[in-house]
């Protein structure tokens, strides 16, 4: 019998991740009037105007995505949602 | 990897750990910190600016010790009571100039500064200078985190001070539109400040009239003497078996091993044994309500049964009723059948260091009001970094089935 596969454990962070994580944070912001369908993996953080509390949800999501802990100080500029991506290949490659 | 905490460390992992998140501030300490020994110069007006960014951050929805400012101001000047600030740099200027020109008494209007705040504050019993708490946190400040802010205080404590723990309850609740921050904050504990997990601290009704189920963190000054005497405690006594496991995990993900709980004590005996208790609470008449009230053993309370202080203790008014006992006397076993019995149920246990350096571990068993809203930790359903977080995490689910008998919050689910 085949094992079903978990889709929730994943070693690298996905657009689908990237966005579900973004979104699920920028649709508890108050008094924002960015829309949620309109974000996409080129949107840059400045357009989202999420502060320190906001970013470190966003990494919880995604950790618990990947199963890994991330860093968000290092070397790589996180400008747009799809450089986030790039956290858990900084991680892998250490 | 995780997600409630990781072991403790020694003293030069911490400063090393630190020191790397400090290097990551985004600007000199000074432009964006305003420390504790300048409030303490300007006692009222940091006392101001705390109450406006406490009720900010919280809506006007905020109830506990904040509003008696002369009683306050002394406690600032015997530093007993530390206030400190963080901000973008523009704020922290405003800020100080705020204080500085608001030094001898309150001031009459508070100008629009978006600032973040928080206090270390004496816990100690009297004669005792060994044990505070970090509390009364609060930020309007959008971009700058308080993890610098902390850590400099903190280490500035350690350095300086005797305390030998400083405890803290941060938020941990799903975030909301109006009720922000909670996951953030827990991270930033596991995460940065590296504080020991020991558990929950179901105790305050904060923001919108939920009862929060907190986590309850502890820091050392010297690490490596709690987890020294830790590894060697003669004994420890548990009653229940589930609350047994659950303190086992808390040395497991502490320290690295589980160490034996006995359930039974030597020459037990089921008789009323009449002891000193004190019924406690830390908070004013027009705040009980949303504080916890507290039962203890202490030699100098009044003389009486267990059983008849327990019922004292339930006629009082409190957001949670709650029983400190101490886990390395086996004759406190018996207390424990009694706690059963009356639905309590262990939340956290925490490490008390006298002056002498000498610990000895306190468990906390709490008892809800069944009609309180509660909101639970974020993390309630998700999946831990480790088996032993699992076990943990495991009997949070179990506590909040007793806590929370209808759904009350939504949480963080990410399955």
């Amino acid at each position: 019998m085949m094992k079903e596969k978990d889709h929730r454990i994943s070693p690298v962070i996905t657009t689908e991740m990237l966005l579900d994580a973004f979104r699920q944070v920028v649709s508890n912001k108050e008094n924002t009037e960015i829309e949620i369908g309109a974000i996409s993996p080129e949107t840059t953080l400045e357009e989202l105007h999420l502060d320190s509390l906001e970013m470190a949800e966003v990494l919880i999501l995604l950790e618990q995505k990947v199963s890994m802990e991330l860093n968000p100080f290092g070397k790589m500029p996180l400008v747009k949602i799809k450089d986030f991506a790039m956290l858990a290949q900084e991680k892998k490659t250490g | 990897m995780a997600l409630l905490g990781k072991k403790i460390g020694t003293t030069i992992q911490r400063r090393q750990d630190w020191q790397t998140v400090q290097a990551a501030a985004p600007a000199p300490l000074q432009a964006h910190h305003i420390s504790g020994k300048e409030c303490r110069a300007h006692p009222y007006a940091a006392l101001a600016l705390r109450t406006y960014i406490l009720l900010k951050t919280y809506r006007n929805d905020y109830h506990t010790d904040v509003f008696d400012l002369d009683r306050l101001a002394e406690g600032i000047r015997k530093e007993e009571e530390r206030i400190f600030f963080w901000g973008d740099p523009e704020a922290v200027a405003i800020g100080r100039r705020f204080l500085t020109t608001n030094h001898r008494t309150v001031p009459d209007a508070m100008p629009e500064i978006q600032l973040g705040t928080a206090t270390i504050l004496n816990t100690s019993l009297p004669e005792e200078n060994s044990i505070a708490e970090l509390t009364r946190t609060g930020s309007i400040s959008q971009q700058i985190p308080s993890v610098h802010s902390n850590i400099e205080e903190l280490e500035s404590l350690f350095r300086t001070s005797g305390y030998q723990v400083i405890f803290s309850t941060p938020r941990n609740r799903t975030s909301t539109p109006e009720i922000r921050g909670g996951a953030a904050i827990q991270r930033q504990h596991v995460r940065a400040l590296n504080s020991a997990f020991w558990g929950w601290a179901p105790w305050y009704i904060m923001q919108g009239g939920f009862l929060e189920i907190l986590d309850y963190r502890e820091l050392y000054r010297e690490p490596e003497n709690i987890a020294q005497q830790l590894r060697v405690l003669p004994g420890l006594f548990v009653h229940h078996k589930t609350e047994a496991k659950f303190i086992a995990d808390l040395f497991a993900l502490n320290l690295g091993f589980s160490p034996p709980v006995s359930n039974t004590a030597e020459g037990e005996t089921t008789g009323h044994l009449q002891k000193g208790w004190r019924i406690g609470n830390v908070a004013s008449a027009d705040l009980m309500a949303f504080n916890p009230v507290f039962l203890c053993e202490d030699e100098t309370g009044e003389k009486g049964t267990f059983e008849k202080a327990i019922t004292h203790l339930e006629r009082m008014p409190g957001a949670c009723h709650l029983v400190e006992l101490n886990v390395c006397d086996s004759k406190n076993i018996r207390f424990q059948k009694i706690l059963q019995q009356r639905a309590f149920y262990l939340v956290c246990v925490r490490v008390h260091v006298a002056k002498n350096k000498k610990i000895k571990l306190i468990g906390a068993w709490a008892k809800q009001k069944k009609t309180t809203p509660v909101a639970p930790p974020y993390y309630l359903n998700m999946q831990g970094f480790s088996e032993v977080e699992n076990r943990l995490l495991g009997y949070l689910r179990n506590l909040m089935k007793v806590f929370r008998p209808k759904a009350t919050c939504s949480e963080t689910n990410p399955q």
